[in-house]
C-alpha cells in the first residue's frame, strides 16, 4: 500500500499565490519559496490535512495549489 | 532461464487505498472499474496486477467478497486475460490480523503483498506489520502457495526479510517490491535504489526485484530499474499525475509507457507466463 505523493502547501505573503512543494524536494535551498517571489511562503496545510474540517484549505484537498 | 534475461516485468497497481476520484476521476474503485482497467492494462504489456479494494464510500477495504468479485469478474469477461493477480494485504490501516489474509485463503491468488516492516503513516498515523502478523503471514503463504511479494519501503526491511528467510518463515527465491518515495520511507532516487539493491544481493542473494517511486522520483526509477536489469511497477495507487500537473487518462497509459521505455532500452516485456517463470511460481 502507497500513499501518492507528500506536499507542504503554501500560501506567499506578498502575492498571495497558493503553490505546493513536495517533501522529494525538501533538501532543495528554495524549498518553501514562492515561484515568483522567491521568498519563503507561510504555511497553510500538508497531505495528512486533506479532509479535514479544521484547515479551510484542505476541504477541496487543496486543488487550487499550483504544483511547484 | 538466459532468455529470460532480458525479460522486464510490468506490475500495474490501479487503484491503491488512497487516491479518490476528486485525486483523479480516471482512478477505478468499482469490482466492475477494476476488472476493465486490468485488462486494458494486461492488452499493453502488464504481467501483474496489484490489486487493492474500496468501500462503497470509496474507502481501503478488505473486504473478500470485492476481491472475489473482481477476480470473478475479469474470468468470465476475459477469459484470454492470464495476467497474474497479486492481491494486497494492506488496504485498510486498520484491518485486523485476520481479515488481512482471509482473501487470500478463500482465492489463492498466485501472488500477495507482504510488507516486511512497520513505519509511521503519512506522518500521522501507523502501518503496522507486526513480527506475529509477519510469521503468521508468511507460513500462510507458504501453506497456500501464494507468493509473497516483498514489499519494502526502507532498507531495514530488507533484513527483516532476511531474517524471515533464514527462519523459514519466507522461502526463496524471494520478490522485493522496492517503495520509494513514500512520506516515512526511503526517498526516490537512484542512489537509494542502488543501495536497496546491493542490500538485498547482500542479504538475499538470488532474489528478483521490482520497483517504484512515488511522486517527483517516478521517472528516474523506472528509467533506473530498466537500466539496472531489474521490474517496474506503475499505476495509480502511487502516481495519479502522468506528469506534473498532468492526471493520467488511466492505468494503460502508465502501462504503455512502461513497454515504451522497456522496448527502446533494448529489453523486451515480460508475458506473464514469461513473469511466472521469472517469479517461479507455483
Amino acid at each position: 500500500m502507497t500513499w501518492g505523493p507528500y506536499y507542504f502547501f503554501y500560501i506567499c505573503s506578498k502575492c498571495g499565490k497558493r503553490y505546493r512543494w513536495i517533501l522529494d524536494d525538501m533538501s532543495e535551498a528554495d524549498f518553501s519559496n514562492c515561484p515568483e517571489c522567491h521568498i519563503p511562503g507561510e504555511l497553510v496545510g500538508e497531505t495528512r490535512d486533506i479532509g479535514k474540517e479544521e484547515n479551510k484549505y484542505a476541504q477541496n484537498s487543496f486543488a487550487d495549489f499550483e504544483y511547484i | 532461464m538466459s532468455e529470460l534475461k532480458n525479460k522486464c516485468i510490468i506490475t500495474v497497481a490501479t487503484t491503491g487505498a488512497w487516491p479518490k476520484k476528486e485525486n483523479n476521476p480516471n482512478v477505478p474503485m468499482t469490482p466492475d472499474e477494476i476488472c476493465e482497467d486490468i485488462y486494458a492494462c494486461w492488452k499493453v504489456g502488464a504481467a501483474v496486477a496489484h490489486i487493492h479494494m474500496r468501500d462503497n464510500d470509496g474507502n481501503g477495504t478488505m473486504d473478500k467478497g470485492l476481491f472475489a468479485e473482481t477476480v470473478s469478474l475479469l474470468k468470465e469477461r476475459h477469459p484470454d486475460c492470464d495476467v497474474i493477480i497479486n492481491m494486497t494485504t494492506s488496504g485498510d490501516l486498520f484491518a485486523t490480523d485476520e481479515t488481512r489474509q482471509i482473501h487470500l485463503k478463500e482465492l489463492r491468488p498466485e501472488m500477495a503483498s507482504y510488507d516486511c516492516g512497520s513505519m509511521n503513516w503519512l506522518n500521522s498515523g501507523l502501518f503496522l506489520n507486526s513480527p506475529p502478523f509477519l510469521e503468521e503471514l508468511g507460513k500462510n503463504l507458504l501453506a497456500w502457495k501464494v507468493k509473497p511479494e516483498i514489499e519494502c519501503f526502507d532498507p531495514g526491511m530488507i533484513y527483516n526479510a532476511q531474517y524471515y528467510l533464514k527462519k523459514g518463515i519466507l522461502e526463496g527465491p524471494l520478490h522485493f517490491q522496492f517503495c520509494m518515495g513514500c512520506a516515512n520511507g526511503i526517498a526516490g532516487s537512484m542512489k537509494n535504489l542502488v543501495f536497496m539493491k546491493e542490500t538485498m544481493d547482500a542479504a538475499c542473494p538470488g532474489s528478483t526485484w521490482s520497483c517504484f517511486g512515488v511522486g517527483r522520483s517516478a521517472m528516474e526509477i523506472l528509467y533506473g530499474a530498466v537500466a539496472m536489469g531489474g521490474h517496474v511497477r506503475v499505476g495509480m495507487e502511487d502516481n495519479v499525475l502522468y506528469s506534473k500537473g498532468v492526471l493520467a487518462e488511466n492505468n494503460a497509459q502508465f502501462v504503455s509507457r512502461a513497454t515504451r521505455v522497456i522496448e527502446e532500452y533494448g529489453r523486451s516485456v515480460a508475458t506473464p507466463d514469461e513473469a511466472r517463470q521469472i517469479l517461479s511460481l507455483a
